[in-house]
């Protein structure tokens, strides 16, 4: 992977272009859309939970194909299983050896639909794979594509005969968006647009994988001082010791949070992150970790954690923003 | 540079902390010895000090004991402090009536409410410098415990050293509220020095507001007294209404109220026969020192003046007439009663009031004679010159204390004296003549010649230089008189009151009725003659009347005709009304010298409370202004702008807190209701100037853009005031609240 980094001009123009390119098929979803793209350009993995039919399909694969990289799909069915999507060794009869079949996670991007209808052994699997960036078959490592982005998409509505992600799965997704349902306008061009044929269809790839590379280093070089640093952590802490929340944000909430800021102060053009930056992402990136104390049902859910909003929000707009105030320093 | 970080509380360094606090000590000390020019002795000065050494030395200790918790120690050493004090307090004052020394009992608060009340009466009676007896070291050691706490709080506690001037102020301002009472110059500059090096010690930074404190003190301390009118003026001054105030010694204020513009009604008063009379305040018999006052009377509470002895020296042969006088006291703010001499009886008086025997002067405690309405009788003597020439050169020796003159005595007074009574034998025969000649040419009355010529006032080197000058008021003629009269050999003592006042037209309760007002104010001797007493004379010309026994078409003839008694009626008109008449015809009028006195003091005090109001204002603009250069010449960036941005924000009631974000300040900003879109680029580029320094990696800090960003500021600080109501403009210039919230902060920060 290049160390290259690129100008932040050309970085804003190239996501511009990509974000209109995805806006042809999802409308009014920008705040979607961006954080979707935030996730990528941070290397993490997004997770998009919503009913049934409001484009979170749509998205992944869109944000797929505006970049020139392999994109794998796969349908999560209760019946699949962990070597559907790592792959397999096969016995090659000429050459007497086993050989490794790579399954579709091998992909710069990987679309998981539907993640919670799979089993949890299969779900472990993908997960595992998110986290290290390899794949263990038959005790050899191989190692999966980078830049490597899994999004998967969650139906909080269908529960009969699903497998809600746990806690410790759902925190290794950086990011989790809901797409919600479009306005009246987006509607309605909608129903024009797919008169004839899928705009999917029609889109082309804006980046290759090699530019996508160099915007990821370019986002690792984003500057984060001491004090946003500082302010990520206590609004992290912050959750750990609230009395409404019965699981804080982890370390790694707060990794995410920090990497998530870089990428989207990338994406306004700064070379730096500013408390701002960790604001707007908390809610997308702390709120699918969080357990509230008050409702214990329906943990996960999209719908439950509308209090965890709240909270998440409160929490953000109580913790001191570190003062600008160099002459007493 | 983790320059957002909040700074540590850092543990206490305990070295600095001992050089602070004693330099802390010094300051202290030396502020308080400043009180020696209103308190007399050294006793009291060691109390406080006592006292200051165990807070401070409290504090200091609990520091040094509870060091690995800092936070702990500051919060807790001025309560060490202060439960040390009190102890002390609570032994030396208790006088064994609490229990242990310390727990007080139902007799311990009496105790002290009586000290209170004591250092209230010791205030009111005694002269400058005043003895600290137990009521005034009582409260001494209250204000000094409270003032000394507040002192080591700012200094320790807080760490703002500066906030110490304001303590050391107040102590300074203890003497400038008194009458005469003068800070010495040495005393404020030794203990600004001191304060200073506590200053140095403390941080460079807080010299400005301290610089503020100091040049407050200054103006307060060495300034303002000269101009300050004395206590018995400010007395009156705060109550409703023009008032006369006589304070305890009515000689300080007399020459005032003679000069003074304006004629104030002190009382009224309507007598049986008719006739006008003399009221008496009070006697001064002592003629040493510069400054002759009464002497704190002894009152004996059981001299109630319903029932007056006979009066000193009075023998049978002397006719008296009966006299009833219905005396109503209007606005004079006085311990002394006004009082027809001699008065037999007093009744419909409030309050405790207690007759001197000696000089039948009427006294209290603790009231004033503002609003007593009460009758006196009394009897009027009216010795006839042969009489008073029967009494010859004798005197009782008892009477030795009225023949006393100061060992300083000029000898002009006693050979004028002599010269002038040349060939007389008896008393009376000499003190004709005294009168005689002290109201002829080329004496002349004059209320301003004195203060032009710097003798105005009493002592016996004022006496002569008045003997000099020929030019005087009724405090120099009759301390002059009753000099020479000692001189002579005759008994005599000064009495100040006032002159019989003009009539009033109409008749009150068919009598008629006289006002008296401050220019009312006068003095005359008192001249005892075996067997008759105390007879009064007047050789003040122009002022009052001269009594029967003492006219002068016959002097040198001991006889009155019979019924000559109407010429001695004052004429109010002349004398009592318009002394300064006769006086304008030969010395400058009085208006022109009262005037720039008065304009001076006026435009003292008027400057003082102008430097105390805009004192915020001042601070506070110094502090924009040095920011504005630091920004300018780029030695100080957009942060320290933001911070200008919040404060002027705060000012004007806008409060940015401290959980928003640059950001979203700007757009609070932006919201505002007059923000146009120029001022709101204005903020937007101030604002990415702010984060990038604020949070922009450490080589693009440097900010180049200063002359735009100042630029941008000063738009933006505009429009931000005209977008505000005009009551949070008036308080943002007078009273800026960001000045408040630092000192909270800084409270709160160490409370953390």
């Amino acid at each position: 992977m290049s160390d290259q980094t690129m100008n932040l001009e050309e970085f804003r123009k190239l996501s511009r272009e990509i974000l209109g390119s995805i806006e042809k098929v999802i409308d009014g979803k920008r705040e979607a859309v961006e954080l979707a793209m935030t996730t990528v350009f941070a290397e993490g993995h997004l997770l998009i939970e919503d009913v049934p039919g409001v484009g979170k399909t749509m998205l992944a694969r869109a944000l797929a194909k505006s970049i020139d990289c392999t994109v794998n799909r796969i349908q999560f069915t209760p019946d699949l299983l962990p070597s559907d999507i790592t792959g397999v060794s096969v016995f090659n009869q000429e050459e007497r050896e086993f050989r490794f079949k790579p399954g579709p996670v091998f992909a710069n991007i990987v679309i998981g639909d539907e993640i919670n209808r799979a089993s949890p052994k299969t779900q472990a699997a993908l997960l595992e794979s998110m986290e290290e960036g390899q794949v263990s078959v038959d005790g050899r490592t191989y190692p999966l594509a980078k830049p490597f982005t899994v999004v998967a998409t969650q139906n909080p509505i269908e529960m009969e005969g699903t497998y809600p992600l746990p806690e410790a799965q759902r925190d290794r997704f950086m990011i989790r968006i809901s797409m919600g349902y479009p306005d009246d306008a987006a509607e309605l061009a909608m129903l024009s647009s797919r008169e004839l044929t899928s705009p999917l269809e029609r889109l082309v790839p804006i980046i290759s994988i090699s530019q996508l590379a160099t915007m990821i280093s370019t986002v690792r070089a984003i500057h984060v001082s001491k004090a946003v640093e500082k302010y990520a952590v206590t609004t992290c802490q912050a959750t750990r010791s609230d009395r409404e929340l019965r699981l804080g944000a982890s370390p790694r909430a707060t990794l995410h949070l920090v990497r998530a800021a870089k990428a989207k102060a990338a994406l306004a053009g700064r070379d730096f992150v500013i408390p701002d930056d960790i604001n707007a992402l908390a809610v997308p990136v702390l709120c699918h970790r969080l357990i509230s104390t008050t409702r214990r049902a329906g943990a996960g859910s999209a719908f439950q954690s509308e209090s965890v909003v709240e909270i998440v929000n409160r929490i953000v707009a109580a913790v001191p923003v570190p003062l600008v105030e160099r002459e007493s320093a | 540079m983790t320059e957002f970080e909040r700074a540590p509380v850092r543990a206490l360094d305990l070295r600095g902390d001992l050089v602070r606090t004693l330099l802390l000590l010094l300051a202290l000390l030396i502020s308080l010895g400043g009180l020696s020019s209103i308190l007399a002795g050294f006793g009291w000065w060691v109390l406080c000090a006592v006292l200051v050494i165990l807070i401070l030395g409290g504090g200091l200790a609990t520091r040094s004991v509870l060091r690995s918790n800092p936070i702990l120690a500051r919060i807790i050493g001025p309560v060490v402090g202060l439960v040390l004090a009190a102890i002390a307090i609570m032994f030396r004052f208790s006088a064994g009536t609490a229990i242990l020394y310390f727990f007080p009992t139902d007799s311990t608060f009496r105790l002290f409410g009586k000290l209170v009340r004591d250092a209230g009466y010791s205030i009111t009676w005694q002269s400058v410098p005043a003895t600290a007896d137990e009521g005034i070291s009582f409260l001494l050691a209250l204000g000094t415990m409270a003032l000394v706490l507040i002192a080591e709080i700012s200094a320790s506690s807080l760490r703002l050293p500066a906030l110490v001037g304001l303590p050391m102020a107040a102590i300074f301002l203890v003497p400038s509220a008194t009458p005469d009472g003068k800070t010495s110059g040495w005393f404020f500059a030794a203990s600004a020095i001191a304060f200073l090096a506590l200053l140095f010690h403390g941080r460079l930074r807080q010299l400005v507001p301290a610089a503020w404190i100091a040049a407050t003190a200054v103006i307060c301390g060495l300034v303002v007294p000269p101009f300050l009118p004395s206590t018995e003026a400010t007395t009156a001054s705060s109550t409703i209404g023009p008032s006369v105030a006589t304070g305890v010694n009515p000689i300080i204020k007399l020459g005032d109220d003679l000069r003074s513009r304006e004629a104030k009604v002190a009382l009224s008063y309507s007598t049986v026969s008719g006739k006008p009379e003399y009221l008496r305040l009070t006697e001064i018999s002592s003629f040493s020192g510069q400054q002759w006052g009464p002497e704190r009377p002894m009152l004996d509470p059981d001299n109630r003046p319903v029932d007056f002895p006979r009066p000193p020296g009075l023998v049978s042969g002397v006719s008296t007439t009966n006299e009833v006088s219905y005396i109503q006291v209007d606005n004079l703010l006085s311990p002394w009663l006004p009082v027809p001499y001699p008065a037999t009886r007093i009744t419909g008086l409030t309050g405790g009031w207690s007759f001197v025997p000696e000089s039948f002067t009427v006294a209290s405690n603790d009231s004033l004679a503002r609003s007593q309405v009460y009758t006196v009788q009394s009897v009027v003597l009216t010795p006839t010159p042969e009489q008073l020439l029967a009494a010859g050169t004798s005197v009782p020796a008892e009477l030795s204390k009225y023949l006393r003159l100061p060992a300083d005595a000029p000898a002009v007074i006693g050979e004028t004296a002599r010269q002038v009574t040349g060939g007389d034998s008896s008393n009376y025969e000499k003190a004709l003549a005294l009168q005689e000649f002290l109201r002829s040419s080329p004496f002349v009355y004059s209320e301003s010649a004195p203060v032009e010529d710097g003798y105005d006032g009493t002592g016996v080197q004022i006496i002569a230089k008045f003997l000099e000058e020929h030019r005087g008021y009724c405090i120099h003629f009759a301390s002059a008189m009753a000099v020479m009269a000692r001189e002579l050999g005759i008994p005599s003592r000064l009495i100040v009151g006032f002159q019989p006042g003009s009539a009033r037209n109409g008749l009150d309760s068919g009598r008629k009725g006289y006002d008296v007002t401050n220019k009312d104010l006068h003095a005359w001797p008192e001249l005892y003659f075996s067997g008759i007493g105390w007879v009064r004379f007047e050789p003040t010309p122009s002022r009052g009347s001269v009594p029967d026994y003492a006219n002068q078409q016959l002097a040198g003839v001991p006889s009155v005709t019979a019924g000559s008694g109407n010429s001695a009626t004052p004429n109010p008109q002349t004398a009592g009304r318009n002394p300064e008449l006769s006086e304008g015809v030969v010395s400058t009028p009085w208006l022109d010298t009262s005037n720039p006195t008065a304009w001076i003091t006026v435009g003292a005090i008027g400057t003082g409370l102008i430097l105390l109001i805009i004192q915020p204002l001042l601070v506070r603009s110094i502090r924009r202004k040095r920011r504005f250069e630091q920004i300018r010449s780029g030695r100080a960036g957009a942060v320290l702008a933001w911070t200008e941005v919040q404060e002027s924000a705060e000012d004007l009631g806008l409060h940015l807190g401290e959980n928003l974000t640059v950001r979203e300040a700007a757009d609070h900003l932006k919201l505002r209701r007059g923000i146009g879109t120029d001022v709101g680029e204005a903020i937007d580029r101030i604002r990415n100037q702010v984060e990038l320094a604020g949070y922009g990696p450490q080589h693009s800090a440097v900010s180049s853009a200063s002359p735009e960003l100042v630029a941008d500021l000063r738009v933006l600080l505009r429009a931000l005031r005209q977008s505000s109501e005009p009551a949070a403009r008036f308080q943002a210039v007078l009273l800026p609240k960001s000045l408040l919230s630092r000192i909270v902060s800084q409270i709160r920060r160490f409370a953390w």
